[in-house]
């Protein structure tokens, strides 16, 4: 029995091993972090519109980088960049939701969110602020008062008058991969 | 058993894992050989049988550790069998050879999920196989003869009748008492005398000798009759499990001493026969043949491993008789013996592994045991010390170093008493252990410089003997008195100091122990806790501890003289090779930063420095690049070797006789390309086997000799490894295949394909021209995914056939996959790669030179017409200023070539032409940015795979770069052309 316990944790620690170096800050325990209680978000914005994205799920948040096209992929994939190393897709979230073309500016950042099965990154406009948000401050609204392109939320919270959409990185996630066949066959 | 409790740390379990790999690749090696011997019909060498009943026992050994004891179990079968054979007892057949081979693949797959492997999944294979071996497990269930059956055969020896046996299926008869009414054993009294019956699951079995000849026998009963001779060797060509039975010949000494194992095995089960079993052992024991003896004492290490502790009987009678072996005289058996068998073909290597790991291991086994003396009930410690004396004389087997396997496989037994409470830890057991310990570093020191490890080792026999003498007569055993002159209590040391070289060495240990108390005695507390990651690793302190514990290992490490080798951590090398791979790009930078510098101040000092350093740097990264290349390269002919296996299971199957030839295993080519190339040979030689090779009547009927060969052949040419498989059965039909070609459109009506393009279709998806399909090939699925596997690799495969001589086909594969040297080019201000495989010429041309036809472009390129297309097309680039909303304001390129490139575009058009097999299609390009090398990476588990595409790199200037999949380019050819189509349509 005991070898068989040993067995799988020799195993998992081989896993463990580092992995290109990659090191992830876990703040889901809020204690770790001061006197706050709740969650730490991180407030950004897209066109007009700010959205939120919880802290714990942000690896890092880097200047624009040079990006390269990929080709026949999803209209939500503004393309692959290297990050010390390693490759990984960026995602024009905007594009996504819809709003009017963007371009590059002094604000302009890419929040590197992590994944079980990798990173990503986010193009946004403007870092705005960090928000602690508690689970009253968070509020499910049914899918389908959303549009289409606005299924990518996991909530919305409401924080005094302010009324900002929380993303969902995994819902993103799955728009980097979909639809590229139809994409690239109707080009 | 008790050891499978034993928990094993998480280093220890790789270390397994990694042994147990090591040795199940080479029990592949040996089934190899032993299949080409049974292939030509030569004899199997002895050195090749040793070396297999080697693996097999340590295999056994690391299966034990693993705690897998069916595997064990298993293994122990096959060892037997190997024994048989070794001693001639048995023949070796392809039977057992398919057993074999099925072990090795139950082993294989075990231990690649190992240690995440549930009993349930492999312990019916495991018990399936054994049976195969023609050995029965239960052989508790057969009766042995007793004393009775044993005295008549006795008799026999000196008569003339005809000797035969009989066998009944076991649903005849119920029992022994059914079976003796029964007719058959009447009319049987009738016409003989009855030597031997009985009666177990496995049937009813008769021995009897008649005048009669067998077929009459036969006839009357109506069951099939085995004629035996008198001189036993016979018995082991009876099916299963019947060829366990064993008679002593006691006429003829050297046909028991043969079987003196297998009756101290049986004496495990058999009480009955015990007796018999104990002497023939006895003799076995005493006879001053050094293989009879070493192999006793390898039963004797089985029967004291196997012993469950609640059969306290049987596993008395086995340490007994492992006892019985300190009254003889070992040294002048084996001193006096020419070399062991199979010290000749040690692998250096190995056996550098060995004395490395012994080291370790007799550091663990020193401090374990003062341990030990300190606290005698310390269990750890007799645990830690079990162990390591365990693997010490597994490997000293292997190797054949019998005086160290002796020794240590005598303390073994003496711990595992110790162990199991049955012997007390006395001062002067301790002494002979020390002794013992000396003596086995005294003989590895021996070989590590390269002198023979047999030295004198009968003083420490009979000191261990008198040790463990105080308590042996608290074991009581079947039917064997132990040695009487042994007294319960101490036993005198007298003896010891009149031999003036045992009582020095004697001594060391005692004086090392004070010290090493006093010193640190919670270090060596430490070690002992943590000795189970003996092996290479980690923590310095405890090192340290060790060699003041051991001063004799700072003489051993004095004289060693080569420098060991590590096992390494696969993962650990890959993420080394990605570092590499990122300092290859950083040289590429530092190059395009100095080369920038060059060109604006081309007489600084600080250029010149700059210059000279990034030279400099750039040698030895290349230095390092290929350091670490030949660290991952392993020689090929490991995914060769279970070729053979199965080509003959298929020739076989078909009936057909081939030979499969290897040449050039030993080319060395990255591991993961190695471990990847297996499937795809595997379709090739499939193919040959089916579709290649004639039947024998019809191949003699051609004039070719009636057993096929297929060629397996590795050699290494540049920078790319070759490998061909080729058979000199018919060859392809040219002409079914151009029909087939017509028929499924593959080739158009007027075509004029060169024979070449005309063989390379079989490659093509679907492509077959078998009629019927066979359960080997003919789906023409086979060729499209070996094709594709090799383009995956970035390899290239090629096949050319002659009719009625044979069929070649040719992988060409990189030597690794981790760096790529690749051509850079640009379009649309952005980097691509193409592999340099792929990459057969670049050619500029003026745009008048482009034939259109049609929507499509085409260039005549010396005598040949050559399609042409645009990256920008293939990849829709066109698209690409809508799609890429953020762009870094305007790159600060240091690239000085990169503003002429607008105007040249203008006037010319560039184009690489790249190719795969004979394909060949020209990619226009804006610009030629010169050749890289390129760590290709995966886009992220989050991107699916994009068509064209076969990954990224990261530049120099820390951008991505997609590299080109050319194979799917090609093969999307028309795709693309679509996309274009679709472009202009839009435009216009």
């Amino acid at each position: 029995m005991s070898s068989a316990n040993l067995n799988n944790s020799g195993l998992d620690e081989l896993r463990a091993m580092p992995d290109q170096g990659i090191s992830f800050r876990d703040d889901e325990n809020p204690a770790a972090v001061g006197t706050h209680t709740g969650l730490q978000h991180i407030g950004f914005k897209l066109y007009t519109e700010e959205f939120l994205l919880p802290v714990n799920q942000v690896r890092e948040i880097i200047m624009l980088p040079n990006i390269t096209y990929v080709p026949h992929s999803d209209l939500s994939l503004e393309g692959i960049i290297a990050l010390r190393g390693e490759i990984m897709p960026v995602l024009n979230v905007r594009r996504l939701l819809g709003f009017p073309k963007g371009a590059a500016n002094a604000s302009t950042r890419v929040i590197i969110v992590q994944l079980k099965l990798g990173c990503y990154g986010m193009l946004v406009d403007e870092i705005t602020d960090f928000a602690w948000l508690e689970t009253q401050d968070i509020e499910n609204i049914a899918q389908n008062f959303f549009s289409a392109e606005y299924r990518v939320l996991s909530g919305v919270a409401k924080q005094g008058e302010r009324v900002r959409g929380i993303m969902d990185i995994a819902k993103l996630a799955t728009h980097i991969s979909s639809h590229q066949d139809q994409v690239g066959g109707a080009a | 058993m008790s050891d499978n409790e034993m928990s094993l740390s998480p280093e220890m379990l790789i270390e397994v894992k990694n042994e147990a790999t090591d040795l199940i690749e080479r029990l592949g090696v040996s089934c190899a050989n032993l299949h080409l011997a049974i292939q030509h019909d030569v004899e199997v060498t002895r050195s090749e049988v040793d070396e297999l009943f080697r693996t097999l026992h340590t295999l056994k050994s690391v299966c034990q550790m693993a705690g897998l004891t069916p595997l064990m179990q298993l293994l122990h079968t096959g060892e037997d069998k190997i024994d048989l054979v070794r001693k001639r007892e048995a023949v070796f057949t392809s039977n057992d050879l398919d057993a074999l081979s099925d072990v090795q693949s139950l082993l294989e797959r075990v231990f690649a999920v190992f240690p995440k492997i549930k009993l349930e999944e492999y312990s019916d294979d495991a018990l399936k196989l054994e049976k195969s071996f023609g050995v029965c497990k239960e052989t508790s269930e057969i009766i042995q003869p007793d004393g009775d059956a044993q005295e008549k055969w006795n008799k026999l020896q000196s008569r003339s009748e005809n000797l035969v046996c009989v066998i009944f299926e076991p649903e005849l008869y119920s029992d022994l008492a059914d079976f003796e009414a029964s007719e058959a054993f009447e009319n049987l009294q009738r016409v003989g005398e009855i030597y031997f019956h009985c009666h177990s699951s496995a049937g009813a079995f008769v021995v009897c000798a008649s005048d009669l000849e067998a077929e009459m026998i036969e006839a009357l009963l109506g069951k099939k009759v085995f004629s035996l001779n008198k001189s036993l060797s016979q018995w082991v060509e009876l099916p299963a499990p019947w060829n366990l039975i064993r008679f002593s010949n006691q006429d003829s000494s050297k046909s028991s001493q043969k079987y003196n194992d297998i009756e101290a095995q049986k004496a495990e089960n058999e009480a009955t026969s015990g007796q018999e079993a104990w002497n023939a052992a006895v003799q076995g024991a005493t006879n001053e043949h050094d293989f009879d003896a070493q192999y006793a004492m390898h039963d004797m290490d089985t029967a004291g491993l196997n012993a469950e502790p609640e059969n306290e009987m049987s596993s008395g009678h086995g340490d007994e008789h492992g006892d019985e072996h300190d009254g003889e005289d070992f040294d002048s058996v084996n001193i006096g013996a020419a070399a062991p068998p199979g010290m000749m073909d040690l692998d250096p290597e190995m056996l550098q592994d060995f004395l490395s790991n012994a080291d370790d291991l007799l550091d663990t086994l020193s401090a374990s045991m003062l341990e030990l003396e300190d606290n005698p009930s310390k269990s750890e410690a007799i645990e830690s010390i079990f162990r390591a004396a365990h693997t010490i004389k597994g490997t000293a087997g292997m190797f054949g170093f019998r005086a160290i396997e002796r020794v240590t496989h005598i303390c073994e037994n003496l711990f595992d008493r110790i162990r199991k409470g049955t012997l007390s830890v006395s001062p002067s057991l301790m002494d002979g252990l020390f002794l013992a310990l000396d003596k086995v570093r005294e003989m590895f020191t021996n070989l590590k410089k390269g002198e023979s490890a047999e030295i004198p080792i009968n003083d420490v026999l009979s000191l261990l003997a008198q040790g463990s003498s105080g308590k042996k007569v608290e074991k009581k055993s079947a039917g064997v008195a132990p040695k009487t002159e042994n007294t319960a209590g101490v036993a005198p040391k007298t003896e010891n100091t009149a031999k003036p070289v045992a009582a020095k060495v004697v001594n060391a240990p005692l004086a090392q122990t004070t010290v090493a108390k006093s010193i640190e005695p919670e270090k060596i507390t430490k070690s002992v806790v943590s000795e189970e990651t003996l092996v290479k690793n980690n923590e310095p302190p405890k090192g340290k501890s060790q060699t003041s514990a051991a001063p004799a290992d700072a003489a051993a490490a004095e004289v060693k003289e080569s420098q060991g080798t590590l096992k390494v951590d696969l993962k650990r090398l890959d993420i080394l090779v990605n570092l590499v791979g990122e300092l290859v790009i950083d040289r590429t930078r530092f190059a395009r930063v100095e080369e920038a510098l060059r060109s604006r101040n081309a007489n600084s000092e600080v250029c010149h420095l700059m210059t000279e350093s990034v030279l400099l740097f750039g040698r030895h990264m290349n230095e390092v690049q290929s350091t670490i290349m030949k660290i991952r390269m392993v020689p090929v002919g490991n995914a060769f070797f279970k070729f053979t296996r199965v080509v003959r299971d298929l020739s076989r199957q078909i009936g057909k006789e081939i030979d499969l030839q290897i040449e050039g295993g030993e080319t060395e080519l990255d591991k993961t390309l190695v471990e990847e190339i297996g499937d795809p040979l595997v379709h090739l030689i499939r193919n040959s086997v089916d579709h290649g090779i004639e039947m024998p009547d019809v191949r003699e009927a051609a004039g070719k000799p009636r057993r096929g060969t297929i060629r397996l052949r590795a050699s290494q040419d540049g920078n790319m490894v070759v490998i061909t498989v080729s058979d000199n059965g018919k060859g392809l039909q040219i002409d079914r295949i151009r029909e087939k070609g017509l028929q499924t459109g593959l080739i158009k009506p007027g075509d004029q394909p060169t024979d070449r393009e005309i063989f390379n279709l079989i490659f093509e998806a679907g492509f077959s021209t078998a009629d019927k399909v066979t359960n080997i090939s003919g789906r023409g699925v086979g060729m499209d995914v070996v094709k594709k596997n090799i383009v995956k690799l970035k390899g290239v495969i090629d096949l050319d056939s002659t009719i009625g001589v044979g069929t070649t086909t040719a992988i060409k594969l990189p030597l690794t996959l981790a760096i790529i040297p690749s051509l850079m080019v640009e379009t649309s201000k952005e980097s691509y790669a193409i592999p340099l495989v792929n990459v057969i010429e670049s050619i500029r041309i003026s745009p008048s030179e482009i034939q259109k036809i049609g929507s499509g472009e085409f260039v005549r390129l010396r005598d040949a017409v050559l399609p042409l297309i645009s990256l920008a097309d293939i990849f829709n680039l066109h698209a690409m200023e809508d799609r890429i909303w953020y762009r870094q304001s305007e790159e600060r390129s240091i690239l000085k070539n990169s503003y002429m490139t607008s105007k040249r575009h203008r006037e010319r058009i560039i184009f690489v032409v790249v190719g795969v097999g004979e394909k060949r299609v020209g990619v226009i390009v804006n610009q030629l940015l010169g050749q890289q090398e390129i760590v290709i990476k995966p886009l992220g588990q989050l991107m699916t795979k994009h068509k064209g595409v076969a990954g990224g790199c990261v530049l120099g200037n820390g951008r991505v770069a997609l590299v080109l999949d050319v194979g799917e380019i090609i093969d999307d050819f028309s795709l693309s052309k679509n996309a274009k189509q679709a472009h202009l349509m839009q435009a216009s």
